[in-house]
């Protein structure tokens, strides 16, 4: 049994106690025992044991699973490495391109040519629909739905193992009036993730970290956690060194995230110019919106209409980020939501991110997570369908009812349930267990 | 080595509760070589000749031009031999008396056996049954060969032998050679010719005048030759629970295949094509299918050229449910096209079978109609072929009158040219 020795992380500075049994920081989550076997990860509640398979969605027959399986396989066999990463912190980049071995829909398999020897459903294309689960606590997943022909919607996760530790989502909705913006979504998202899960820490020639927004929720109950200015600090910060430096480090920690989330931002939107090819009337374009948590603080940027909620188990489901859309505007002046969300401009985005973004810095907010619950990033593909927070929340607790608290078996529910409403738009969502 | 490559023209889009799919997928062949001059095996032909009595005269001294002209153009190593047909059936060369059925060709051969029909002699009845009887156990006499082949020339219906005899002959043949048929003169029943030839993969038309008959056998013969490909199988495969309206080929002629098919697996239907040379082939495939959702996509067929058991090129037939109606009411062009010269030629055969039972408002009516697909689809020759028959007033509308004291052999023209079809103007 390792004896823990009062030390400070190599990584933040902060002073920690390595164990074994806590071999993680608990300020940014270095891995003090990297050559240590992998620990399994506590039991996410509701999870089936490991080992176990999870059911097919909605009770669907073993065919389903087999997909799955196949899915899992595909996401095992292409974990990646990639740019630096938050000690601990895991993504898995599901490779797009390969097509699966089996039919989603029936015992066929898929020939060389796409689509299935049976019965002629093509093969789901990865870019169709897939998911990534770095951390049994965290799921997204991404959806074509059924009216769109190609999936423009696209998701990033990355995650630590312990539950409630650190995650980082990412849902960037391309525009579909645009060509490719597909490509730019799925690049927007897997930048603006990799820069979220990288290790964190700010160069002295880096802007000042700004504080983060304060964006009155209209619509919250609980009041939105005011970020406070700050002293700004001179030299090299570590995420995790401001309980040293104010007295209020869970303030100054939104603050470090806010700044990673804009950085974030603006990796997304890099990302979005580059899809572009020769100046074109529409370039790509997409919408953003991420999520980090860590230790409790969560900090959430947007640009567009593509959406994160807080939905604790016991209290008020929130939505957490404001749309940048007509309709979001309307209700600003005094339309109801109804009203505003009928007309027929209500899903024009009044931001975005492509060449031609009027403004592509992302609005943040923050707030301290204190009790158990879902944190869920969507698209419109999955809130048209239940855009009051209050509805959602509803959709997420019986949806939970029935397929378990699992968040993979959860998200794929939830897109399964927005195809059953038709499916008009792309679908993703984004998971993370808190508490 | 051959190459085979296919391109399809479909509009995949159906509307909601659609269920027909259409699309018509062009086979183009290169490189096919010589027939049985490759790996494949040996080419044998047989050049089958009406000697009966109605061939006296003109007839049958072009007959003996004919086939001397055919015999020039078999390639050395090929197996051949030469049937006289009569109210029986015997074999010119090799000789009678003969060790071997049939010889493989070489200067001695070619020599013998052009003067083995510089004697043939009319004389006799017409049994066609007969002659293709004999033809299938000359071919057995082979069975190292893989691709077979006959021209058959009559100049007669088929007096000497019952119908029954006939179609019982054709059905030995079926897929032991193939053979083209060609009538010189007027006299010879253009229905009865067409069974045989159909059935066998090949083709039938006229040769309105003895003179002409040389030309058209050494044609015959040099395009059997080119044929490098002993034999192909087009195959469709549908999805579980999917119907084959119907395979046809539209392109060089039309030729309904679906009752040809042969199982290769529970989704996968054959059919035989014969031997390919280097050319282009249009099918046009129709597949009845389960109505999806709108957004869904389907394969509703693949359509394959197999090659020895081998599949050696595919095309995709695709189903995609939409509500975007400037989609789903697009008629694809060669769709169109295929559609309308497949109901000219039925037009075409059925107006002429009432103008001969004397049914002459039906025939009006029928070869009205196909003025008006010959202009609508651009058949400029099937158009010329009509103007013979008809007279045109109105070929948009297909406004014609019945010529009268029209000549057999325009009409026979017509008849045959029927099922040849236009390519699309691309």
């Amino acid at each position: 049994m390792t004896t823990g020795v009062a030390t400070s992380c190599p990584q933040c500075q902060a002073s920690a106690n390595p164990s074994l049994d806590h071999r993680y920081c608990e300020e940014c989550g270095y891995d003090f025992f990297p050559d240590a076997p992998a620990v399994p990860p506590p039991p996410v509640p509701g999870a089936p044991p490991a080992g176990e398979e999870i059911g097919g969605l909605g009770g669907a027959s073993g065919v389903l699973d087999a997909a799955l399986d196949d899915i899992r396989e595909a996401a095992a066999a292409t974990t990646v490495i990639g740019p630096p990463r938050r000690p601990g912190v895991r993504v898995v980049d599901v490779d797009l391109e390969r097509l699966p071995a089996r039919c989603a829909v029936c015992p066929g398999t898929i020939a060389a040519d796409g689509y299935c020897t049976e019965c002629g459903t093509p093969a789901v294309k990865p870019r169709d629909h897939w998911s990534e689960q770095p951390a049994p606590w965290v799921a997204m997943v991404c959806d074509r739905g059924i009216r769109h022909s190609i999936n423009q919607d696209a998701g990033a996760i990355a995650a630590s193992p312990e539950p409630g530790g650190f995650v980082a989502a990412v849902i960037c909705d391309g525009v579909s009036s645009a060509a490719r913006s597909e490509v730019a979504s799925l690049a927007a998202a897997r930048a603006a993730r990799d820069v979220l899960a990288a290790p964190r820490t700010r160069g002295a020639d880096a802007p000042s970290p700004a504080p983060a927004a304060v964006e009155p929720e209209a619509t919250a109950p609980e009041p939105v956690e005011p970020v406070p200015t700050q002293p700004v600090p001179t030299r090299p910060l570590l995420l995790g060194e401001e309980r040293a430096v104010g007295s209020s480090a869970v303030q100054s920690r939104s603050s470090v995230l806010a700044a990673a989330l804009r950085e974030a931002g603006e990796a997304a939107q890099a990302q979005a110019v580059a899809a572009a090819s020769l100046p074109e009337p529409n370039p790509p374009a997409c919408t953003f919106v991420a999520a980090v948590l860590d230790s409790s603080t969560v900090v959430v940027g947007w640009v567009g209409d593509s959406r994160a909620y807080w939905l604790p188990d016991d209290g008020i489901p929130l939505q957490l980020s404001t749309d940048d859309s007509w309709a979001a505007e309307a209700i600003a002046v005094g339309f109801s939501r109804e009203e505003a969300e009928r007309a027929p401009q209500a899903h024009s985005i009044t931001r975005w991110l492509g060449t031609d973004a009027p403004d592509a810095v992302p609005r943040t907010v923050a707030r301290r997570l204190e009790s158990p619950g879902w944190l869920l990033l969507c698209s419109d593909g999955l809130w048209n369908y239940r855009s009051e927070a209050a509805d959602l929340g509803d959709l997420v607790r019986t949806t939970a009812a029935s397929t378990g608290a699992e968040p993979l078996a959860l998200a794929e529910a939830l897109v399964a349930w927005a195809n059953q409403q038709g499916g008009h738009d792309n679908i993703t969502v984004a998971l993370a267990r808190v508490g | 080595m051959a190459q085979f490559t296919c391109e399809v023209f479909q509009n995949e889009f159906l509307p909601d509760g659609g269920t027909d799919v259409h699309a018509v997928v062009t086979v183009t062949c290169t490189g096919a070589g010589e027939a049985g001059q490759g790996t494949g095996g040996d080419a044998a032909e047989i050049i089958i000749v009406d000697t009966s009595g109605s061939m006296q005269g003109d007839r049958i001294v072009a007959a003996r031009a004919g086939a001397a002209a055919a015999i020039d153009q078999i390639v050395d190593g090929t197996w051949f031999a030469i049937i006289a047909g009569t109210d029986g059936a015997s074999r010119a060369f090799p000789y009678p008396n003969a060790v071997s059925a049939m010889v493989r060709m070489e200067p001695g051969a070619r020599a013998a056996a052009k003067e083995a029909v510089s004697r043939l002699v009319a004389g006799g009845g017409t049994a066609i049954g007969s002659w293709l009887r004999l033809a299938t156990r000359l071919f057995e006499s082979v069975p190292q060969v893989t691709q077979r082949h006959a021209i058959l020339l009559t100049d007669g219906k088929n007096q000497s032998e019952t119908p029954e005899v006939l179609r019982a002959s054709v059905r030995e043949a079926v897929g032991r050679f193939q053979c083209d048929c060609r009538g010189v003169g007027a006299d010879w029943d253009v229905r009865e010719l067409r069974e045989v030839s159909t059935a066998l993969l090949g083709t039938v038309d006229i040769i309105p005048a003895p003179h002409e008959l040389a030309e058209a056998f050494a044609g015959l013969m040099r395009q059997a030759m080119g044929r490098g490909v002993a034999e192909a199988q087009l195959r469709v495969w549908t999805p579980q629970g999917a119907q084959v309206l119907f395979v046809r080929q539209v392109s060089p002629q039309v030729e309904d295949l679906t009752g040809r098919r042969v199982d290769v697996n529970p989704l996968t239907g054959g059919y035989p094509t014969g031997a390919w040379g280097d050319e282009s082939r249009d099918y046009h495939v129709a597949i009845q299918l389960a109505a999806k959702p709108v957004g869904a996509e389907q394969l509703a067929a693949r359509v394959q050229l197999a090659v020895g058991g081998q599949v050696v090129t595919q095309a995709l037939v695709k189903a995609l449910w939409s509500d975007n109606d400037s989609l789903t009411t697009r008629i694809n062009p060669e769709v169109a096209h295929y559609t309308g010269q497949t109901e000219l030629a039925a037009a075409i055969q059925e107006g002429l079978a009432a103008k001969a039972a004397g049914n002459d408002e039906e025939a009006t009516a029928k070869l009205g109609r196909a003025v008006q697909l010959a202009q609508a689809t651009g058949n400029d020759e099937a158009t010329a072929k009509l103007r013979k028959v008809v007279e045109i007033d109105d070929a948009d509308g297909g406004t014609v009158r019945l010529k009268r004291g029209v000549s057999k052999i325009d009409e026979m023209q017509l008849d045959t040219a029927s099922t040849k079809t236009s390519r699309v103007r691309r």
